[in-house]
């Protein structure tokens, strides 16, 4: 038993990933407003829709419009349909909008005591034109919010068109991290068989790759999956995508060289200096390249990282548990492979 | 052999079932579900592999 604690390790931590990855709900959101633009001056009559929410049971339910950091307005006449649904009234006073600006788009604020408080940003446009000239409004913009909850609830943050695909970061991103260390290893091993020559590193080495090609391989699977429903298409020729795939040939590559040798000397030692080879090209093709182009993925790009809101504490959490759990399965997946690989070699070299 | 058919039938199934409608149903919660499954497939099919290597071995040190 006491050599298998890393296995059972691996284990419970991805069973913590799958339970703690699915159950924890996410934060509240506000999915869209109608109508999402108005005139200056104009008074206006809102339906909110909200993802998550509680405003049946909710009491103290405020809505506010923010233009900038001195420009709020208050929402009045709440009526709440349902949890997620409720209308509000707003003022617009008739002056405002930032010098000699025509449109200025407005984030919605929407605040009760058990959800705590959501924002959508862009969600009113607001305009000035001849048409809002003539609307006398005596409304006036308030220069500070109130009083906002905060949710201390345990919750991953809501992501517009993400909505609950952005658990998928504790399955799809864990299989990349777990690949590349997986990768590493393998490499290690690599170098330890051209110093060495025993036959054991090799077969590490082997088995170490198999189960990073089949990480790879469904690392690209679930992108396209996650990219489907979000990004709009299967394979978007993202750069990040396109550079993956083409690693991930590099490393098929690595299996078609490694069955084609007779001698067993050759093929160890060609296939340990191309493993070496194929893992410093997969820096740049997955680090490098895709940081010099746009990119669909977080981090690259124009693109910020999964970082700061994106990735919160919570998050975090589930998120670097799931990396060490799907290595330390990966590399149980390779030492069933490596015991198989040292049992052939054994029954080949029985006399 | 017949697993790894039977899984490939599976997901074809799975995917004929899954309208885009189901998976932009409920936040998209449909799409973690096939992304958690494609992966608990590509896990079984790895161990089927290594399961029928060793059967052939095996078979072998028996003659």
């Amino acid at each position: 038993m006491k050599r298998h604690w890393w296995k059972i390790l691996g284990a419970l931590l991805i069973a913590y990933a799958l339970i703690a990855g699915l159950l924890i709900p996410l934060n509240t959101g506000i999915l869209d407003i109608h109508p999402d633009n108005a005139l200056l001056g104009e008074k206006i009559n809102v339906q909110i829709n909200a993802y998550n929410a509680h405003f049946d049971e909710a009491n103290e339910i405020q809505v506010w419009l923010k233009l900038d950091s001195v420009h709020f307005l208050n929402g009045t006449d709440i009526k709440v349909q349902s949890n997620t649904e409720m209308t509000a009234n707003f003022d617009l006073p008739s002056i405002g909008l930032a010098n000699n600006r025509t449109s200025q788009s407005a984030t919605l604020i929407v605040d009760n005591e058990i959800d705590g408080y959501a924002l959508l940003p862009g969600a009113l446009q607001i305009s000035a034109n001849k048409d809002s000239l003539a609307l006398k409004s005596t409304a006036v913009w308030s220069n500070q919010l109130g009083q906002l909850h905060k949710n201390e609830k345990l919750t991953f943050p809501y992501r517009n068109i993400l909505y609950e695909t952005i658990r998928n970061l504790f399955y799809h991103v864990p299989l990349w991290f777990a690949m590349l260390i997986i990768f590493f290893i393998s490499m290690i091993y690599s170098i330890l068989y051209l110093r060495s020559k025993e036959k054991r590193h090799d077969h590490a080495a082997y088995a170490l790759t198999q189960v990073g090609i089949l990480y790879g391989i469904l690392g690209l699977i679930t992108g396209a999956i996650w990219a489907k429903w979000t990004w709009g298409a299967w394979w978007s020729f993202d750069v990040k995508q396109n550079m993956s795939a083409v690693a991930m040939l590099i490393y098929l590559a690595y299996m078609v060289l490694r069955s084609s040798f007779e001698d067993y000397e050759r093929e160890a030692r060609i296939s340990s200096v191309y493993n070496i080879f194929a893992f410093t090209t997969l820096i740049p093709l997955l680090f490098v390249i895709p940081r010099l182009y746009d990119s669909l993925h977080p981090g690259n790009g124009g693109n910020p990282g999964f970082g700061g809101e994106d990735l919160d504490h919570t998050m975090r959490m589930v998120f670097y548990p799931a990396i060490i759990g799907f290595t330390l399965l990966g590399i149980w997946l390779a030492n069933l492979s490596y015991r198989y690989l040292k049992l052939k070699e054994t029954w080949i070299d029985r006399d | 052999m017949i697993m790894l058919v039977l899984f490939s039938l599976f997901s074809q199934w799975v995917l004929a079932q899954s309208s885009p409608s189901v998976m932009e149903s409920s936040g998209k919660i449909y799409v973690v579900l096939a992304t958690v499954i494609a992966i608990y497939i590509g896990i079984i099919v790895f161990l089927t592999i290594i399961e029928k290597k060793m059967s052939n071995l095996e078979r072998q040190i028996k003659e």
